[in-house]
């Protein structure tokens, strides 16, 4: 009988020594859903006296399972479109030094797209997300800061070994990746002349080892 | 605040007692019963936790099932983000996943397998309690397995499938209902005396915290979402979407987002809507405005599914919004839809 909860109040029907068990298990319900409200709240507000005092708790509590990324296109969505190339170095019988031309990995995402309702991350997600990633724990010099920074090179590294793979299957021991970056221009405003899309930029990346099996 | 409350309390006929603190007291007291009622008295919004339960089970699969022909690059042992990668991650952040237990490739599709059982069961409402366990540890587990293809629907889900844990979210349109009512089977068995009682209070209690925990959740989120957004200058000078619809992998259909971002009008409504909307979203909540601001918000996400090419966000993000909805709603919509599966029948069983 689903609905029989509905129909009395078990507060008010049970035994005095009863009633006071139950009011503590609706404070403590009541008290945790509360703190859990407050600290997810001062974890996406604002740096403030509160939060500040509180950090630590903040972060406990939060961290990792109940993390908030609210960002959605905030606070301004990605102004640019990449295009990543790799190219692939190997050591030839002679001892000389031996690379490919730059291979385009990301092309074949867009295409994954068009025209395809509902894409899959693997193509969507996946190579963009990856240097986001890449962008957000390295500085222009490219110098790793810790293991964070580390895990985003391997697997972006990774992406591009198994997706150079797929064309130049010979074996390789090094890899490296261009990224060229153009800005999306800004809406056409009609009366005011007409902008002129910057040039992309070209950032390089430095040699990494990688090996043909992906290791 | 509490002060000027006091001007509402009638005073009690007979009664003699003006004093502003004694009337304050007592109106403190009388909303605090009826909180106390409210949470304890019976499980609120049961159909809306139950359509929470069977969306969240029902996504799960579409994602797996989609995924399918790609599982093994993105969460499979050979995936870019390697398991190692993967439990070196775990060890910054703290996450879990039951997937980097084994590096074996038998026991990941052993775990995809279960993961989609996971998804249909909870869907079904099968056992509902022990099966909400299983497919949060699921749901988790491909999320932290790797978080760096991963977006803010995803994000939610997550937080979805655990709060959902809490709820008695199957209680209704579930097959634990079904057989309740069929079989007189006590799928919510009442046991008998004191311990009875207080299991049944505290799983009232637990399911309208969680109720409330989702719907502040949502809050928190779109509050969030709409304040960074003022932040942003494009989305204050209303070109936010332009730069969105020409993002490549952003254009499943070019011909389409190119008609659109020609209509600059529109897009910088479209961006205020947007912020503005999401900036309002809590303070909407305690008023029938928060029907046209779930309506909008429905839409919005809707064009997102479409334009955008990311369907699953789209569709998380509305399940999520539908937790707001009364149960009333979820009734009448039952009758509509079982009235037209069933013309024959004149009184539909819910």
């Amino acid at each position: 009988m689903p609905q029989r909860y509905g129909d009395l109040n078990l507060h008010d029907t049970a035994p005095r020594a009863l009633r006071v068990v139950m009011g503590a298990i609706a404070g403590l319900c009541a008290a945790t859903a509360l703190a859990h409200v407050t600290l997810v709240f001062l974890h996406v507000a604002p740096v403030n006296p509160v939060s500040q005092r509180l950090q630590k708790p903040i972060q406990a509590w939060v961290y990792p399972f109940f993390e908030q990324n609210w960002l959605l296109f905030a606070p301004n969505p990605n102004a640019y479109n990449t295009q990543i190339f790799a190219r692939t170095g190997w050591t030839t019988e002679t001892g000389e030094g031996a690379m490919t031309d730059w291979v385009d990995i990301s092309t074949a995402d867009i295409a994954a797209t068009e025209h395809n309702p509902y894409p899959s991350r693997a193509t969507q997600a996946m190579l963009r997300r990856a240097w986001v990633s890449y962008t957000t724990a390295h500085g222009e010099d490219d110098v790793a800061y810790g293991e964070w920074s580390q895990i985003r090179a391997e697997y972006l590294r990774n992406i591009a070994v198994q997706r150079i793979r797929e064309r130049h299957p010979h074996r390789f021991e090094t890899i490296r990746l261009k990224v060229v970056t153009s800005t999306i221009a800004p809406p056409d405003t009609g009366g005011a002349a007409p902008t002129v899309p910057a040039e992309p930029a070209t950032r390089t990346l430095p040699w990494w080892n990688a090996t043909s099996d992906g290791s | 605040m509490a002060v000027d409350q006091t001007s509402r309390v009638l005073p009690t006929p007979g009664s003699t007692e003006t004093e502003p603190e004694r009337s304050t007291a007592r109106w403190l007291r009388n909303r605090f019963d009826h909180g106390y009622r409210l949470l304890t008295e019976e499980p609120l919004s049961l159909y809306a936790t139950a359509f929470l339960r069977i969306g969240s089970g029902l996504l799960f699969m579409v994602l797996l099932v989609r995924e399918f022909p790609h599982r093994h690059l993105i969460w499979g042992p050979e995936a870019a983000f390697t398991p190692d990668l993967a439990r070196r991650m775990f060890d910054e952040t703290g996450w879990f996943s039951v997937l980097t237990l084994s590096d074996d490739p038998q026991y990941f599709e052993f775990c995809y397998v279960v993961a989609l059982l996971a998804g249909c069961l909870f869907m079904l409402g099968w056992r509902t309690r022990a099966t909400s366990l299983v497919f949060a540890v699921m749901v988790a587990s491909f999320y932290s397995r790797n978080l760096l293809i991963t977006d803010g629907g995803d994000n939610l889900a997550v937080l979805l499938a655990f709060y959902l844990c809490f709820t008695a979210c199957g209680r209704v349109w579930s097959l634990d209902a079904r057989r309740a009512r069929r079989r007189e089977y006590a799928a919510f068995p009442d046991v008998p005396g004191p311990a009875g009682m207080v299991r049944r209070f505290t799983v009232t209690v637990l399911h309208n915290c969680a109720l409330l925990v989702i719907m502040a959740q949502m809050c928190i989120l779109y509050g969030s979402a709409g304040l960074y957004k003022v932040q942003g200058n494009l989305w204050a000078d209303g070109t936010a979407l332009h730069y969105v619809l020409d993002t490549e992998l952003f254009r499943p259909w070019p011909a389409l987002s190119d008609f659109v971002d020609g209509h600059q009008v529109m897009i910088a409504i479209s961006c205020y809507v947007t912020v503005l909307v999401q900036v309002a979203f809590p303070f909407s909540l305690f008023s029938k405005l928060k029907y046209v601001v779930v309506g909008i918000l429905i839409a919005m996400h809707a064009g997102i599914a479409v334009l955008l090419g990311l369907p699953l966000f789209s569709a998380v993000m509305i399940l999520a919004d539908m937790v707001f909805l009364p149960d009333r709603f979820y009734r009448a919509a039952a009758r509509k839809g079982s009235a037209l599966l069933r013309p024959g029948r004149a009184t539909p069983r819910r």
